[in-house]
């Protein structure tokens, strides 16, 4: 029979584990890092959603005016173009780039702090200017790819509204075909921050990837249930048992997808 | 930590101030004449 606890995904899951106890003041300091990414993107990015929200009811107010002149309801495109409604169109756009410059930054700042924190448990430690740097080069790919997403969602979405008004029950197979892309967006980016490679994912043998997967998705899914049930009893105590247990569980999935990866690594 | 990157740390944390001091004065930034709309509406149905 083999012995699982020589195989890499097992081995370098008890060795992150050792890790993390060993660098605990990293790990107190990474988790903070993560608590306060959660506070600083409510506090960065809701006056931005605000504000996209009340010039698309602007806008829709302005075109359902227009409209109800016209005969023929059609042309919408052109009127959000056109001169009465360019300038608000413009705003909105300027205000959705606006929001995907915010996530950009504030991801690149808490979760690249985390990272490369990550790297330092990990003991791979890298200079932080260099991982910084190179953390927000990839992740322009993957803003790029989010960015895209979100068009393309729009696009399905209203036109899933209009399928479903014609045939009422019809599957919206576009919408789970792009959410299955969002997913490996998702994990390709996972799969490039630790050696800040775009196109890791494809260089790692599927076993691993598969294996390593499955394990950080287990973990991160049995701290949910954790936090879910204790979050029944009581609210507040999730709360603490969110900074006690999922910060930490993040980080040890980052370190053990570090030490993984970097097997994979020089092995190629 | 290097020396150097201490100066990234601030220019971080310089960033981070602008964006929340963007963020928090869109009202300025990005008006939306909703209270104004509505009266010259009421105004032109009257």
């Amino acid at each position: 029979m083999r012995d699982l606890s020589k195989e890499i995904v097992v081995k370098e899951l008890i060795t992150s584990v050792s890790l993390i106890k060993k660098h605990a003041f990293w790990l107190v300091i990474s988790s903070l890092i993560d608590a306060l990414f959660f506070l600083a993107w409510g506090f960065f990015t809701t006056p931005v959603r605000d504000k996209i929200v009340e010039h698309s009811v602007l806008i829709a107010n302005k075109l359902s005016a227009i409209l109800a002149e016209q005969e023929v309801k059609t042309g919408i495109l052109s009127h959000l173009l056109g001169p009465q409604l360019q300038p608000m169109t413009g705003k909105l756009i300027l205000l959705i780039l606006l929001l995907f410059a915010v996530i950009y930054v504030l991801y690149n700042a808490f979760h690249g702090t985390s990272w490369w924190m990550a790297t330092n448990i990990a003991e791979m430690p890298q200079k932080y200017r260099e991982y910084m740097l190179g953390f927000a080069r990839v992740n322009l790919i993957w803003i790029t790819g989010y960015i895209l997403y979100k068009f393309i969602d729009v696009i399905i979405s209203l036109r899933y509204v209009i399928i479903q008004k014609f045939s009422p029950g019809a599957p919206n197979i576009a919408g789970k075909v792009l959410l299955a892309a969002l997913v490996l967006l998702g994990i390709a980016a996972f799969f490039s921050y630790p050696r800040l490679r775009a196109a890791q994912l494809f260089r790692t043998p599927w076993r691993i990837t598969v294996s390593l997967l499955v394990l950080c998705a287990s973990m991160f899914l049995a701290a949910q249930f954790i936090l879910n049930s204790i979050g029944k009893l009581n609210v507040d105590a999730a709360l603490v048992a969110g900074i006690i247990i999922l910060f930490p569980v993040m980080n040890l999935i980052r370190t053990y997808a570090i030490r993984v990866l970097s097997h994979v690594h020089t092995r190629d | 930590m290097e020396k150097g990157d201490w100066g990234l740390v601030v220019i971080i944390i310089v960033i981070l101030i602008i964006i929340a001091l963007l963020t928090n004065s869109m009202d300025k930034l990005f008006p939306t004449p909703t209270v104004k709309e509505a009266v010259t509406q009421t105004l032109n149905i009257t």
